[in-house]
């Protein structure tokens, strides 16, 4: 067997099996176009080898002609093949450069074909033999062809070409960029110039070389075949990591309990793993989309929930919700979503994707919590009372005192006999307006006292409440002999409030007052309560003329745990604050210019 | 001696129980005044008593307490016994009340029959103190009338001295002192020297030294 054959058969076989294999990873994944292009070229240069052999071994200048003139066909069509490779691997060739450069390759081929030997010889005129591995090949001696310059120029077109694109991916491709312009950009120009040069010079009988450009063509797709399959190891490689990610991924929601999902909101689709499944009680064969979500919702949240989507929607920013969502069996469970909109390329909302976390526990802590915070103000104001028991004690005892003293005359009147009616109505008057005082005196006592589950929110006018507590600490003022000076306006807007909760800061602040003006002995001790309106707000403001609050604690005063009592807890002021709060109020304190300490309560209240 | 009716006055800062005492005082056939306030009382009774009375006082009230009252009141000219009512009674109110001379302190709600017999104790109490005041008075009158020679007798005579140690004494003759005795058991109203010494001791005139006193 001839070496020559079998070595240029091998390269035949090679680009055969390069197009084959590229063909077939194309097959599997129609989107990366380059394999096909590679596939094309690899198997139009499989074909040449055929051709160079023809050339070597020709006997006569006819044959050669022919052949050489043949040659150029799969070539042509090889680097047609090449420049689509490059346009679609690239990206960034000019497609007007592109066109020039296939058609001036099409009219090359054809000029060739036209001509009886080919572009590069006008005519063969005898062959010379010479030892190439061996064999005894032939090379071309003849004229240069006429139409050789066409050769040349569409070969400057499609370098031109090449070296554009690859200059553009150079500069905007990054490493990987860089990478693809060194192989298939510099490879391309690299062995197909040689090929041409080779073929000039060998035709211009400068070297002794046959025609046989098979090397540099095989070279040159071995490079690209490199190349492309870099991109198939890559691709194996990031899908072996993608596994991994997911995995953690998987791995990270289920220990934190997320279940991430992506609703298609122009489809309505909702994708979630298993655990969203799980997460909101659908089977895990059964297919989510928007409705079927909403379905698995509290009624009672379904509003909201419809909102915030809308408001993402429209307004774009981000999504949060916390919702409850009712399992089989008639269980609830606290369930809080975050997402985000992705759009199209148009601008319209697309996607939605985000998490879903049971928050049950969170919920259930948060509600303790609110509950406790209910119990302490509670309790808080049930030991405030427990302090006024004396006082109140002395309250229900003035009343009960002249009821006693009443009807005991009135026995007495008609034990004697032929009563005086007028004064009999008169005794019992006072007697019924006596048993009324006691009795609202006990009835405000045992609102207080009470504990409510919710505090409900009634119009309450605070002019209302400062008068009743006044009558209520009567005695307390009294006895720490001091005086209340009222200053309301009238009439006062209602503000919604807790009616029992507004007493409990009311008689908080003034037994506030009072302690610290007969701790400072304060001579003539006056409290001084005004009311009025201003800015969709009503002021509440209680002001004594004691020692004021001292400068260490003004910035902590509404701190828990803060007072200047040798035996008090400090928590009063902590929880009238919150109090207030919770009515969308503001309490603050401050010392008032003319001495004394006065607080303010500002609660909004909305026209009706 | 018969005496103006009783009067019984009423001081409370709460309507309702000054109304319910007025008419328990007046139906008891007690003349009754109320006052809202101590200062009330004392602006309106700056001088002594004419007439038996008592007072029925709240502990606790704004601007002057009831104890307050008490002492403002020991002070001045008018005085009566006081009664203590009060919703709210701690001990030591109650015993710093007593000690300055309460008749009684009641807890409201009280039994009226209580503060009745309270107050029929006050009013014969004040009663006997008016008649008292009243005849201190009588017998100051009267010593008033003595010159002050019949003083220096008066003293020598609630010794016990006879009339010659008398007129020894005061380098008189004895009977110039027999003429002075005389005339000092006349103006003085007394029939004997025995209610004299009892007078004198009342009105607290103090006997004469005595400058021997025999073996």
């Amino acid at each position: 067997m001839n070496l020559i054959v079998i070595l240029w058969s091998m390269a035949a076989a090679i680009s055969l099996s390069l197009s084959v294999i590229h063909g077939l990873v194309w097959l599997s994944d129609r989107k990366v176009r380059a394999e096909l292009w590679f596939a094309i070229t690899a198997a139009c240069l499989s074909a040449y080898p055929f051709f160079d052999l023809a050339m070597m071994q020709a006997v006569t200048p006819e044959q050669f002609g022919n052949a050489a003139r043949l040659a150029l066909a799969p070539i042509s069509l090889g680097i047609g093949a090449m420049l689509m490779l490059v346009h679609c691997y690239f990206g960034t060739g000019r497609r007007w450069l592109l066109i020039a450069a296939l058609v001036s390759r099409g009219v090359a081929l054809m000029v060739n074909l036209a001509c009886p030997h080919g572009l590069f010889f006008e005519t063969v005129t005898s062959l010379h033999h010479f030892n190439f591995f061996g064999e005894r090949v032939s090379a071309p001696v003849g004229d240069i062809g006429h139409w050789l310059w066409v050769e040349h120029v569409a070969a400057v077109i499609w370098t031109g070409y090449i070296l554009d694109a690859s200059c553009k991916l150079w500069r905007t491709g990054g490493p990987e960029g860089k990478r693809r312009v060194i192989m298939i950009g510099g490879g391309i120009i690299t062995f197909l110039i040689l090929g041409l040069v080779q073929a000039t010079l060998v035709v211009a009988q400068v070297i002794a070389l046959p025609v046989a450009v098979t090397g540099s063509f095989l070279l040159l797709q071995m490079m690209m075949g490199f190349e492309l399959s870099r991109d198939v190891l890559r691709a194996a490689h990031l899908a072996r990591r993608l596994t991994t990610t997911e995995q953690r991924l998987e791995l990270a929601a289920a220990a934190a309990q997320l279940a991430p999902w992506e609703w298609n909101v122009q489809t309505h689709a909702i994708w979630t793993t298993p655990a969203g499944h799980q997460l909101y009680g659908i089977p895990l064969d059964e297919k989510v989309d928007f409705p079927r979500f909403m379905s698995t919702l509290h009624p009672d949240d379904r509003e909201c929930v419809e909102t915030a989507v809308t408001q993402t929607l429209t307004e774009g920013q981000p999504f949060s919700a916390e919702y409850r969502v009712m399992l089989q069996g008639g269980t609830e469970r606290w369930i809080g979503a975050a997402g985000r909109i992705e759009r199209d390329a148009k601008g319209q909302p697309l996607l939605l994707r985000g998490v879903s976390m049971n928050i049950t526990e969170r919920k259930r802590s948060e509600q303790e919590l609110h509950q406790q915070r209910q119990d302490l103000t509670h309790l808080s104001r049930v030991s405030m009372l427990g302090e006024l028991a004396g006082t109140i004690a002395h309250e229900l005892n003035q009343p009960l005192a002249a009821m006693l003293s009443n009807s005991q005359v009135g026995q007495s009147m008609i034990r004697q006999g032929n009563p005086d009616l007028e004064e009999m109505g008169a005794i019992m008057e006072d007697i019924v307006a006596d048993a009324k005082r006691a009795g609202s005196i006990i009835h405000g006592m045992r609102a207080m006292f009470r504990k409510e589950a919710v505090v409900e929110l009634q119009p309450v006018d605070l002019n209302d409440a400062v008068h009743q507590i006044c009558g209520l600490l009567h005695s307390e003022i009294v006895v720490k002999k001091a005086r209340i000076e009222l200053d309301l306006e009238e009439p006062l807007p209602l503000v919604m409030a807790g009616r029992v909760e507004i007493q409990q800061v009311l008689i908080n602040l003034m037994l506030n007052s009072l302690d610290a003006m007969r701790n400072a002995g304060t001579a003539d001790a006056v409290i001084h309560i005004t009311t009025h309106k201003r800015d969709r707000s009503v002021y509440v403001s209680v002001r004594d003329n004691g020692p004021g609050i001292p400068e260490e604690i003004r910035a902590r005063l509404f701190e828990a745990f803060v007072t200047t009592k040798p035996s008090g807890l400090g928590l009063g002021l902590a929880i009238s604050h919150g109090i207030i709060r919770r009515f969308d109020g503001m309490l603050s304190g401050e010392n008032h210019p003319q001495g004394g300490a006065i607080f303010y309560i500002k609660i909004p209240y909305s026209e009706r | 001696m018969s005496l103006p009716s009783p009067v019984v006055y009423i001081v409370d800062d709460d309507p309702s129980v000054c109304r319910s005492l007025l008419r328990l005082v007046r139906q008891t056939g007690f003349e009754g005044h109320s006052y809202g306030s101590a200062e009330d009382f004392l602006a309106s009774h700056t001088t002594a008593f004419t007439r038996p009375a008592c007072l029925v006082v709240d502990l606790q009230m704004p601007g002057l307490s009831g104890l307050e009252l008490q002492q403002q009141l020991a002070k001045g000219p008018a005085q009566c016994p006081m009664i203590f009512i009060s919703g709210n009674g701690d001990i030591p109110s109650t015993v710093k009340a007593m000690k300055q001379g309460a008749i009684t302190f009641l807890t409201k709600p009280f039994d009226t029959q209580d503060l009745l017999k309270a107050i029929a104790e006050a009013l014969k109490k004040h009663q006997a103190s008016l008649v008292a005041d009243h005849q201190l008075r009588h017998i100051l009158e009267r010593k008033a009338e003595l010159t002050e020679r019949e003083l220096e007798v008066m003293a020598w005579i609630i010794t016990g001295a006879l009339n010659k140690q008398i007129a020894a004494e005061l380098n008189v003759v004895e009977k110039t002192i027999k003429v002075h005795r005389a005339r000092v058991l006349e103006k003085m109203q007394v029939s004997s020297v025995a209610e004299l010494v009892r007078l004198c001791a009342l009105i607290g005139f103090e006997s004469a030294r005595q400058a021997e006193v025999p073996k």
